[in-house]
């Protein structure tokens, strides 16, 4: 008697226990991975600076002032990688050009070669990776280089 | 006692042995629709996101995560050449149950997100083409569906969206273009995510994550 009525719980227990494990696991397990498809051309939106941040605090200094040399520090923006060295000796805003061996620089400082007889503006720019240039920054003061002493000297 | 009522006890216990083994096999089906069909409320579906193909056949009443790109929030950290920033999108859920993810699975590191003038992503930016950009998800490898664990996992509402900003996952090589300066981006499609559908504490959006390896 006592193995009739054993039986007759089995049936709904064992019921309930399977459909109990049917609700926790998908057909394939608990390991089975269900592949659902992205929408075309999407994953996210990024965006970029808008230009390489330029260089800030140029100045521009003697060596010495018995010398015929100047010296141009900056501090350093975000994420520059190399800094180009400008030079004038037309004005503070016009006819720069790259100053001989001031390109590509890795360090925050140029020394120029030694200069003839002149006035000297220095501006400096950075460059973030290969290519991207920020504005040029012009140094705060002119220089001047003379053949009488002082040789080099600011106003 | 008759002889009727004598036979009676064996009849019924006849009767009892037949409708265990019927019940058995029943109760066996019962269980074997409700392993294969137990749809809304499962508790621990592992759902993941495969290369463009829908494993569906599994149970139709498993929906397809969509991953949107869009223009809000901005991003915080903005890409420029030999570094990383933020990507933002949209999580969809259509499913009526949360579902979380854990991990992504990216493109291959040569797949590079396509450029645009606005953040709406309408215009495409002159020489920042997906060809040309430079700009593709932080960490891919050379291989299409290397798997990357997010730092926290991201639990979107049955039925729900969230928004999420991936601190530093999109990245850009110092030799990117000049065209790519102030341009938006669409990011390459995940090739994945993993992710489980069930009960779980929906993410708060805007939320912040990140993979960092």
């Amino acid at each position: 008697m006592a193995r009739r009525v054993s039986a007759r719980w089995l049936v709904p227990t064992l019921a309930l226990t399977l459909g109990l494990l049917g609700q926790v696991q998908p057909a394939g397990g608990a390991a089975t991975k269900w592949s659902v498809a992205l929408k075309a051309g999407s994953g996210g939106e990024a965006a970029s600076l808008t230009a390489a941040p330029p260089p800030t605090g140029v100045t521009a200094a003697c060596v010495s002032t018995t010398g015929y040399t100047i010296k141009v520090s900056w501090t350093a923006p975000a994420h520059a990688s190399t800094y180009n060295v400008l030079v004038s000796t037309t004005s503070a805003s016009s006819g720069f050009g790259a100053a001989p061996s001031g390109t590509g620089l890795k360090t925050t400082t140029f020394t120029s070669a030694t200069l003839g007889a002149g006035n000297y503006w220095y501006e400096v720019a950075a460059v973030d990776g290969s290519s991207w240039t920020s504005s040029d920054v012009v140094a705060n003061l002119e220089t001047t280089i003379s053949t009488t002493t002082p040789h080099c000297k600011q106003p | 006692m008759s002889s009727r009522m004598r036979a009676r006890p064996q009849k019924l216990h006849k009767r009892t042995r037949f409708w265990s083994r019927r019940s058995i096999v029943v109760s066996a089906a019962i269980g074997a629709l409700l392993a294969g069909g137990g749809a809304y409320a499962a508790t621990s579906w592992v759902v993941g996101l495969g290369s463009g193909s829908n494993a569906l056949s599994q149970s139709a009443s498993v929906t397809n995560l969509t991953i949107s790109a869009v223009a809000t929030p901005s991003p915080s950290n903005l890409l420029f050449p030999g570094g990383t920033g933020d990507a933002v999108a949209t999580i969809t859920n259509p499913n009526p149950f949360p579902v979380t993810i854990t991990a992504v699975q990216l493109p291959a590191n040569t797949s590079y997100a396509a450029g645009f003038t606005s953040a709406a992503l309408g215009t495409p930016q002159s020489g920042c083409s997906s060809t040309t950009s430079d700009v593709a998800w932080n960490f891919a490898t050379g291989t299409s569906g290397s798997s990357h664990t997010l730092s926290s996992a991201l639990t979107v509402a049955a039925n729900g969206t969230l928004s999420v900003t991936l601190t530093n996952d999109a990245t850009m090589t110092a030799a990117a273009p000049v065209a790519c300066e102030g341009t938006f981006f669409s990011m390459p499609s995940l090739t994945g995510v993993t992710a489980t559908g069930g009960a779980a504490t929906v993410t708060t959006g805007p939320a912040t994550d990140s993979w960092t390896s």
